[in-house]
């Protein structure tokens, strides 16, 4: 089995434009995008088997924790214009040491960041990681992966983040070591995408501090975090984040000035950022 | 409201002169505006999240080039259907995790949800830009999720959080 290269996005559109569901040699961009797009619709695609159910909510007081500069309405991060992570390797990824001391540095005043589990592989090694788990069934990297997606740049594994070094860009180890960091009744909490924006959040606070920029993995979950530090404070995301007591510190306060958490959860949860971004909306 | 309805939605109309090429962006708008009228729902702030929605898509074309409009209005419609499969497989793995799906039909929706990421793999490719990385790592975590729903393997890091860093 041939070992995937390192893949750019203009190295990706090239290489998988010969497979066999690419469109005709000689079509357009434009027309490619309106022969695919014909004749689908969301509504046929909407078949959910069963209503999102929520995780119980964790009550945890972790106590009083008070950072100076953390006030509510003044979001360190830049969440305009939305960027995402490229595939590029220009800015390739920190190593893990590297990113705990970035993270350290920004957050040791909470508590002591760790590295948790997580590798870092060259595209063989990744390939092999994910073979490992499918290279016998019809997902196999070679005759699924590779041919239908083109590439990964990461996935989890019996509690281990596998990170394709291809791809990654300078925030992607933060990023995932900062999942590492959290409290355990975060993400129970808050669910899973605001727990993405977030992340985020923190990874692009702890950035900054450093002098360094990378793109948001998450700008849409990440605009919804910062309307929610622009009616609350990053003292009170970063507390919750990593210490614990999100029911106390985001979901009451929430609760108090803009109506219900829940409505925001559940907006999240339904990738319906602009409905959540609305009930983070401070009452009149 | 599918794409389809008969009644004549009028804030396609509004926003159709943005656009480059009317009869490319009409369909797309349509199911773009019928996306967000489902997401505003009944909500008592539906007029309020439609008109956030509204005014974000005017704010990021505005700037853009014709030709840039309509390949971000590719790329919202794209967007939206990628979180259709989102929430497919997030509504099959919390009842598989509550225990309200047999595990052949959450096996099943995993090989359909594969099938339609698999369908939209080429159009994404076709996207521009930043937009289609976006895409991508959107794309990327239906697939990891999809494939952890048919087969029970690697899974993407929000099925770790709802499942546990245990799960086979």
């Amino acid at each position: 089995m041939s070992e995937p290269t390192r893949v750019t996005s203009q190295q990706t559109s090239t290489t998988r434009s010969a497979t066999p569901e690419r469109s005709a040699p000689g079509a357009s961009r434009g027309d490619a995008l309106r022969s695919s797009l014909r004749g689908q619709d969301l509504a046929a695609q909407e078949r959910m088997l069963s209503p999102d159910t929520h995780a119980v909510a964790a009550e945890h007081d972790p106590g009083a924790h008070g950072h100076e500069g953390h006030e509510a309405g003044a979001p360190h991060v830049d969440v305009a214009p939305p960027v995402v992570e490229r595939r590029s390797n220009k800015n390739g990824p920190m190593t893990k040491e590297a990113s705990v001391k970035l993270l350290q540095d920004a957050f040791g005043s909470y508590k002591t960041m760790s590295g948790g589990s997580l590798q870092i592989l060259e595209p063989a090694a990744f390939k092999a990681a994910y073979d490992k788990v499918y290279g016998k069934t019809r997902y196999a990297w070679d005759t699924y992966v590779v041919p239908k997606f083109g590439n990964l740049n990461g996935f989890a594994h019996k509690g281990v983040n596998y990170v394709n070094a291809s791809s990654a860009n300078l925030g992607t180890v933060p990023h995932e070591m900062l999942h590492n960091n959290t409290a355990s009744d975060w993400t129970p909490v808050v669910g899973s995408e605001f727990n993405e924006g977030a992340t985020d959040y923190l990874k692009q606070y702890a950035l900054k501090k450093a002098g360094k920029r990378s793109p948001n993995s998450y700008p849409k979950q990440l605009e919804v975090v910062t309307a929610y530090v622009g009616v609350a404070s990053e003292d009170a995301l970063f507390t919750a984040y990593l210490k614990g007591g999100a029911a106390k510190l985001v979901k009451a306060h929430v609760d108090r000035a803009c109506g219900s958490w829940q409505a925001v959860r559940d907006a999240m949860q339904a990738k319906e950022f602009a409905k959540a971004k609305v009930k983070l909306r401070k009452k009149a | 409201m599918p794409p389809s309805t008969a009644v004549p939605e009028p804030l396609v109309a509004d926003l159709l002169p943005r656009f480059s090429d009317p009869e490319r962006a009409r369909p797309l708008l349509t199911e773009l505006v019928a996306d967000w009228r489902r997401e505003a729902g009944d909500d008592p702030d539906a007029n309020e999240i439609v008109a956030v929605l509204r005014e974000e898509l005017e704010n990021t074309v505005k700037p853009l080039s014709p030709a840039e409009r309509d390949e971000h209005l590719v790329a919202e419609v794209l967007d939206r259907r990628l979180r259709v499969l989102s929430r497919r497989t997030w509504a099959a793995a919390t009842g598989l995790q509550a225990g309200t799906l047999d595990d052949a039909a959450v096996r099943a929706e995993g090989r359909a949800v594969l099938a339609a990421a698999e369908a939209l793999s080429p159009q994404i490719d076709a996207v521009g830009s930043d937009a289609q990385v976006g895409l991508r790592r959107a794309l990327e975590d239906v697939v990891l999720e999809g494939l952890y729903l048919a087969e029970r393997g690697v899974m993407s890091h929000r099925f770790t959080d709802l499942f546990g860093a245990d799960t086979p």
